[in-house]
């Protein structure tokens, strides 16, 4: 039985079989008023842009007691709950099916003790976001043919946690996989456009010699009493095959004649060749890829292992590091901004020699690579720069271009040579790789101490 | 004193004591076939050249820069089956070529190797500008054909796959086609390269420089010749399209020179336009090409084009002698050898001792004297006289092996018609050129 307990613009509390459920019919509520007593949340809406919205507000919340509520819809919302990222669908006020549900995954939700720290990279709580659904829910992140999304796929779950690219949020994902909180089983194999990702492609055949989509293909026929071997154009004759050499009707299959072989003809340059170019047009961004170049993924369901419910339950007890990184050299961004800044107050008291340096890379060709791929290129070139210090030092990667280090009171001869080395190495790397363009690499350094004193002149 | 009887073999004094008459009687093969035709003919055809040859050369000139003030389209196709392996070393001899515009058509028939994969390679890097494949293998001819379908030139160059050649042969098999409007088409001078790997590729060389580069000089000279070599050969396009390009062989060079000639063009043969093919390189492949070869003879010059030999209206004294010429010394001369041996067992049988050194002396000083014919005509004297040692061995490979080899060639097509069992087509293209008698 349902008993309502405040009414109000906001939002309407009501209890059924002693769970609380909060009722919203639109998306201007405020979740932390009351996030102390409620069990569950009901959209009453027919509209599932409001659906959406909600449960983006809900999911996307740091704090692990509302963002893992159990989220209900009225059945008559035509998508399907996992679609959604729903916890279920209510029939006609009738919450007997929800309240299970909700008593199910609150009993979850009352083993965590992990928060999220919001201090934590945001890739980070992606992961024990993840995780902590996964647990609370008992069911793996699946991923659903979506056609409005880009990969094909969505996960519902990962896309209400943000509003960020799905793609770089499932690679956190793989992540929790490399870190075993989760296992993957192989979905699907998805071809997407090596520049926006996209898998709206149309694939089809060009000319070899201009490109041009216009080919008209045409078998190749061996007549062999004669051996007059030409298109079969040339053999047609008042709808009959007649052979242009010796003037034999070809009959039969096999015996007067086979066809060995197609030809394509391009309509545009009249070039012919039995070889064309399958290449791939992206519908979302025009771009036109050799096949060769489309880049081909994985889609995988993801589980929650017996680590991994370890650490949804009590959290990470593992130290912070960045992402893909095999050295204990590299940090993240925000961290050693905080390093850099503790760094420099100490040089400035102690007035030592610990030196900063920044490396700055330009290039056109680096600058139209995806975002993915921008990913791969500097997690590698700051571990490649990683593999030239001491222990004692560190680097960090603002983007693609930008790569800081912190040297600790080297002598002039190593920070001096390390420079040059790193000049030399960098600028055969990019050169040796992207041959046509063209590519610079400027390094520049200053004693840390001095930096402060740039900062304030 | 010491007297001539005492240093001349015993074989030597009995021929000068028997007298000439009876020398002519047993050696009357020799005489009245041999000489003539590989002596005589070759040495009053190098004179005549020799006269001729600054005539010709300004000809030859003149000829060449009316080639190079046109600049024809040259269509170089290469049929063949399991010929990758070939295609690059061919691609880079073809790139040295003096004359440039060209384009190389390759026709892969059916190959069951890595040819595919070669060639799209090759096409892909722009180094053949026409790859075309045929899954199903239609045999040589059909693969030529196919290949001159899409050839856009006005001059077809037609190349065996493991040839290579001079820098100067393909602009060298096309100057005739200035010479005179009525050549249809240009035999190359092939030659052997492989030489130095066994006596079966050495005995060719010499042979190839006998019959291939002597004796075809001899043969265009004559305006009879009448054999273009599938390794190297040239024709004007309109004039193999007319005649409906290549018919099913084997013998296919053969046979599409002499339907070019009973067009009512000239085919001449160009010393200067040498290229170097692999010949086979043991006596087990060497025979098997021949008694192919040797069959196409009996196929198409005698089945085939007999009606060279009949008059009808478009009869030609110049096709009769090519005709002739070729099963004469070939199929004729072949059973008169026979018939001689014969005679020579039943009626002298007692002086054979005798008779067979002499015999090989007479083949051996024929054959140094073929040697220096051969150093007369050829443009690489020096690389070739290394030959001259292997000469004794050629009364033997040609005298005897290649006889026996023709012999039972010409008895398998004669009264088998092997040359349609013959692997070298596929079976469908056989049985239909079988069944229509071709």
């Amino acid at each position: 039985m349902l008993t309502v307990l405040r009414n109000n613009d906001k939002g309407k509390v009501f209890e059924y079989e002693e769970l609380t459920f909060l009722k919203v019919n639109s998306t201007q509520f405020n979740l932390q008023d009351f996030s102390a007593y409620i069990d569950a949340i009901y959209i009453d809406t027919g509209s599932l842009d409001t659906i959406q919205t909600v449960l983006q507000k809900i999911r996307s919340n740091p704090d692990n007691l509302l963002f893992l509520l159990p989220v209900f819809a009225p059945k008559s919302v035509t998508n399907n709950n996992h679609e959604l990222g729903l916890d279920g669908k209510v029939d006609n006020s009738d919450f007997f099916m929800a309240a299970q549900r909700t008593r199910s995954i609150q009993e979850k939700i009352s083993h965590i003790k992990a928060e999220i720290n919001t201090e934590q990279f945001f890739e980070n709580q992606v992961q024990i976001k993840a995780i902590q659904f996964a647990y609370t829910r008992n069911m793996p992140l699946t991923p659903l043919r979506n056609r409005e999304s880009k990969t094909g796929y969505i996960y519902p779950f990962i896309d209400n946690i943000s509003s960020r690219k799905q793609g770089g949020l499932i690679n956190q994902l793989d992540s929790a996989v490399n870190k075993g909180w989760m296992q993957q089983e192989l979905q699907d194999k998805i071809n997407v456009c090596p520049s926006c990702n996209d898998t709206y492609l149309h694939f089809r055949d060009t000319c070899s010699s201009c490109g041009s989509i216009d080919l008209k293909y045409e078998e190749i026929i061996h007549h062999f009493k004669c051996a007059h071997v030409a298109p079969k154009s040339s053999f047609l004759m008042n709808d009959r095959l007649q052979c242009p050499k010796c003037d034999n009707h070809l009959r039969h299959i096999g015996i007067d004649y086979d066809k060995p072989s197609e030809i394509t003809i391009c309509n545009t340059c009249s070039h012919q060749s039995q070889e064309t170019h399958m290449k791939a047009h992206c519908v979302s961004c025009g771009t036109e890829s050799d096949v060769h170049e489309i880049e081909t993924r994985s889609i995988y369901k993801y589980s929650i292992t017996s680590l991994g419910i370890q650490v949804a339950i009590h959290g990470n007890m593992g130290t912070e590091q960045e992402e893909d990184n095999n050295s204990t050299n590299l940090v993240g961004w925000q961290l050693f901004q905080l390093y850099k800044n503790q760094e420099t107050q100490r040089s400035m008291m102690l007035d030592n020699n610990n030196r900063f340096i920044h490396v700055h890379i330009q290039s056109d060709m680096i600058s139209k690579l995806n975002s993915n791929a921008k990913d791969k290129f500097r997690v590698e070139m700051a571990q490649i720069i990683a593999s030239y210090l001491r222990p004692e030092d560190i680097i960090s990667a603002e983007n693609v271009f930008n790569y800081e280090l912190i040297l600790i009171q080297p002598t002039d001869y190593f920070a001096d040579d390390l420079m040059q080395t790193l000049q030399y190495n960098i600028e055969k790397m990019l050169g040796d790789n992207l041959q046509n363009d063209k590519t610079s690499v400027n390094i520049s350094w200053d004693y840390l101490k001095n930096l402060n004193k740039q900062q304030t002149g | 004193m010491i007297e001539w009887r005492e240093i001349l073999p015993e074989y030597l004094i009995y021929w000068h004591e028997v007298g000439i008459g009876k020398f002519i009687r047993i050696f009357w093969y020799f005489i009245i076939f041999e000489l003539t035709r590989y002596i005589l003919i070759d040495y009053v055809v190098a004179w005549v050249q020799f006269f001729n040859r600054k005539k010709r050369k300004l000809r030859f000139d003149a000829a060449r820069n009316l080639l190079r003030a046109e600049n024809p389209l040259v269509s170089i196709i290469v049929p063949g089956k399991n010929e990758g392996k070939h295609l690059y070393k061919l691609v880079k001899s073809l790139n040295e070529q003096t004359y440039k515009n060209t384009e190389l058509i390759i026709v892969d028939d059916g190959s069951d190797d890595d040819t595919p994969i070669i060639g799209r390679s090759l096409e892909k890097n722009g180094l053949i500008d026409m790859f075309l494949r045929n899954e199903q293998r239609g045999g040589k001819a059909s693969a030529a054909n196919m290949a001159l379908h899409f050839a856009k030139g006005s001059i077809i160059v037609h190349l065996d796959a493991d040839c290579s050649f001079d820098c100067d042969a393909i602009e060298n098999v096309i100057v005739p086609f200035y010479m005179d409007q009525r050549i249809g088409a240009v035999g190359g001078n092939v030659k052997v390269r492989n030489f130095e790997d066994g006596l079966a590729p050495r005995l060719q060389a010499i042979e190839y420089l006998k019959t291939v580069s002597v004796g075809r000089i001899a043969t265009s000279s004559l305006g009879i010749y009448k054999i273009i070599s599938g390794a190297f050969g040239a024709f004007r396009a309109n004039v193999i399209q007319s005649i409906g390009g290549w018919d099913i062989g084997p013998g296919l060079d053969g046979d599409i020179t002499v339907k070019i000639r009973k067009s009512g063009y000239k085919t001449v043969f160009e010393p200067s336009a040498v290229c170097l093919t692999s010949a086979p390189i043991n006596f087990r492949i060497l025979t098997k090409q021949r008694l192919r070869w040797d069959k196409s003879i009996i196929r198409f010059r005698v089945r085939k084009h007999f009606d060279i030999f009949l008059p009808h209206a478009g009869f030609n004294w110049s096709n009769f002698f090519a005709s002739f010429e070729n099963i004469f010394y070939n199929v004729i001369l072949d059973i008169t050898w026979w018939i001689y041996i014969f005679d020579v067992i039943v009626n002298y049988n007692s002086t054979l001792h005798f008779i067979i050194p002499m015999n090989f002396t007479l083949y051996t000083v024929v054959a140094y004297f073929q040697m220096l014919s051969m150093y007369i005509f050829s443009e690489r004297r020096k690389e070739e006289l290394q030959f001259w040692k292997y000469a004794p061995l050629m009364t033997i490979y040609t005298g005897t092996y290649l006889r026996i080899v023709r012999t039972i060639a010409y008895y398998h097509e004669l009264v088998l018609k092997k040359s349609y069992d013959d692997p070298w087509n596929p079976y469908k293209s056989s049985s239909q050129a079988k069944k229509h008698g071709f």
